[in-house]
């Protein structure tokens, strides 16, 4: 086992290295001059060359590459144009909204995916499979962006019951209970693709192992239903269920970029989607570095929890 | 040796078997699916072929599975339809897309005139419905047969010649797979500026890994299969190999997920043009549209929700037609 998590740990680093030299050179795509287009129109001569000057841009290439990696390594992602600031400290502290929020989703999507899955699988064909087979069909192909704009109409607008804005700091006097009254919404419509896919999937796999001879035996020694269903098939179908949350998690990562955008949570999503139409190329650079790496990181995660579930995987 | 590509084996072998766990390489999240050959190359079965099989190409496949299946038909009926619609749009959309009528600025649908309402601008939702259609139509499709193309290149050459070529392609995918897809094509066009051309160019560039990988796998498979060592046997080349044993016999997987990535396509570019890095004012787009009635949805909610709607069916009928594909061609459910 130790072998087999340093081998991962280890084939990270490549990766980890490939993702910083495509955003690296993405920012050496900027069209024209990058100081001029970074520093806007209206700066001054000097704002220029001070900006030129910080980004090292009278290096060669691989020069460049290799001191903002080096800074990158340190946690020294350079400033942000527009607020002035150091990028690492503006994206790590958005990063725990976001990751709030990404969070609850996901422990939205489980329960509500895993949970249909199994019981569609144990009644195939029943009016809940049918109905739970239906809503994946629609949570699947429901733009996120549409959803959040539906629920605020619904629950916001129509119901009034629940904030569509106005969660401006997480550590706000109103503590928990506001927290989680203002994550209704955006929780449910960043969950909704995801609890869709991971029911699909749980469906499939439940309905693979259902019929096998351990889950027969398991009953024939008079066990009840529910420990059966739960506890031995449930335990043996989750591999595929655990992979797939693996994606969700990228996806969900990325999608509140939108979900922050229609719900103004204050995420780094939120501020990724400020800083481009600003054009605050540093704060985009690092926010997206930030994110790309825990996504590295997530995934290896996830291979790990895979080889801890299943031995066979270590081997192979 | 009988030729032709529509011979079929005298008993059918799927070449993987059964997926382990059941799901498709979609669901697991990386694409793996490999399905039996639907053509047998020139070489034959190397079994004694003593009559024309029934002719099993991959349309008329799709077909039979599909005449039986009344809702993937009705889904097919729909996409056909609408698309119809979206290409006449000079003669289907009622009024210019462009036009504003001040007086009519919000008003709800069934108005006279203006069957969908107008929006805040006072122009005519229907019509620029229509005639968004088009972008929303070529942004959906070009990304996908693009990224399908260099893909199935990518794909093609690291599974056929394996060794380091395929380790170095390999390793570049996953680099493009580590980012969440809608950060890197956002980073994309953020650094080339918001433009719909960039928007296509970005969506291209994440949809590439999978397309290469999925058609990978099934060339790793399929060029150890007896009928590749037959073509070898008799002297055909790499490139003959290739382009007329392993790819017909893998397009059938590709053009599944083709699919199935046409209808996320449709929502991912409308994500794109929703946070403005797509389709630029006044022209009008399905996601842009969404976008544009965010400020007037607690007076006008048929401004944003109308075009969403219209994403959402369009997304619904694209995933009925690529499920029923699937099914179509999955070996385990063809009984």
């Amino acid at each position: 086992m130790r072998a087999y998590v340093l081998g991962r740990l280890v084939s990270a680093v490549p990766v980890l290295l490939g993702v910083s030299l495509v955003i690296f050179l993405l920012m050496k795509l900027i069209p024209g001059d990058a100081a001029q287009v970074l520093a806007g129109p209206s700066a001054t001569r000097d704002e220029v060359e001070l900006i030129r000057e910080d980004l090292g841009l009278n290096e060669p290439l691989y020069v460049q590459y290799g001191t903002w990696l080096w800074r990158a390594v340190r946690g020294d992602l350079g400033r942000s144009i527009e607020l002035k600031a150091p990028v690492t400290t503006m994206v790590l502290e958005r990063f725990k909204n976001t990751a709030i929020l990404a969070g609850a989703s996901m422990l939205l999507a489980v329960v509500v995916g895993v949970t249909a899955g199994v019981i569609s699988a144990t009644r195939p064909l029943s009016v809940f499979d049918r109905l739970a087979m239906v809503g994946a069909l629609f949570g699947n192909s429901m733009p996120t962006f549409w959803l959040g704009l539906v629920l605020i109409l619904v629950g916001s607008l129509g119901l009034g019951l629940f904030p569509s804005n106005g969660m401006y700091d997480i550590r706000s006097p109103g503590g928990l209970p506001d927290l989680l009254h203002h994550l209704v919404l955006p929780s449910i419509t960043l969950a909704g693709v995801s609890a869709a896919i991971l029911a699909r999937v749980t469906r499939s796999s439940m309905l693979e192992v259902i019929n096998r001879e351990y889950v027969t035996t398991a009953r024939a020694k008079g066990l009840d239903d529910r420990r059966v269903v739960w506890g031995h098939a449930l335990k043996n179908a989750m591999l595929p269920v655990v992979t797939v949350m693996g994606v969700q998690m990228g996806y969900l990562l990325g999608g509140s970029i939108l979900v922050e955008t229609v719900f103004s949570w204050p995420g780094l999503g939120l501020q990724l989607f400020r800083a481009i139409s600003s054009r605050d190329l540093p704060l985009v650079q690092g926010g997206v570095m930030l994110v790309a790496a825990i996504f590295v990181f997530l995934n290896l995660a996830i291979d790990l929890l895979y080889a801890f579930l299943d031995p066979r995987v270590r081997y192979s | 040796m009988a030729t032709g590509t529509d011979l079929t084996p005298p008993a059918r072998q799927p070449i993987t078997g059964p997926l382990p766990h059941g799901l498709s390489g979609a669901e697991r999240g990386e694409p793996g699916i490999v399905f039996p050959p639907l053509h047998v190359g020139e070489a034959g079965w190397g079994g004694e072929v003593t009559r024309r099989a029934p002719n099993r190409t991959l349309t008329s496949l799709i077909w039979a599975r599909l005449r039986g299946d009344p809702l993937a038909l009705a889904a097919v009926g729909l996409l056909l339809l609408l698309a119809l619609v979206v290409v006449a749009a000079p003669l289907t959309a009622p009024r210019d897309p462009l036009r504003q009528e001040p007086s009519i600025r919000l008003s709800p649908p069934l108005t006279t005139g203006y069957p969908l309402g107008a929006d805040g601008l006072g122009r005519d939702v229907l019509s620029r419905l229509i005639w968004g259609g088009q972008i929303s139509l070529v942004v959906g499709v070009v990304p996908v047969l693009l990224a399908g193309l260099v893909g199935v290149a990518i794909g093609t050459l690291g599974g056929f010649y394996g060794g380091r070529l395929d380790n170095v392609l390999m390793r570049c995918l996953d680099v493009i797979f580590a980012f969440p897809a809608i950060l890197l094509a956002l980073a994309i066009v953020a650094t080339l500026g918001p433009s719909i051309f960039n928007a296509m160019l970005a969506i291209t560039v994440v949809g590439i890994p999978s397309f290469a990988r999925l058609i990978r796998a099934s060339v790793l498979t399929l060029k150890e299969q007896a009928f590749v060592e037959a073509a070898r046997a008799i002297g055909a080349g790499s490139g003959r190999i290739v382009w007329r044993h392993i790819l017909p016999n893998s397009m059938s997987t590709v053009v599944v997920y083709g699919t199935l990535e046409v209808g996320k396509t449709v929502v991912f570019a409308a994500g794109l043009s929703f946070l403005g890095l797509g389709v630029q004012p006044p022209t009008p787009e399905w996601g842009a549209m969404l976008a544009d009635g965010r400020q007037v949805l607690a007076v006008a909610p048929h401004v944003a929700t109308v075009p969403g709607l219209v994403i959402f069916v369009v997304t619904v009928g694209l995933n009925i037609v690529g499920d029923a594909l699937r099914d179509a061609l999955d070996p385990r459910l063809r009984h």
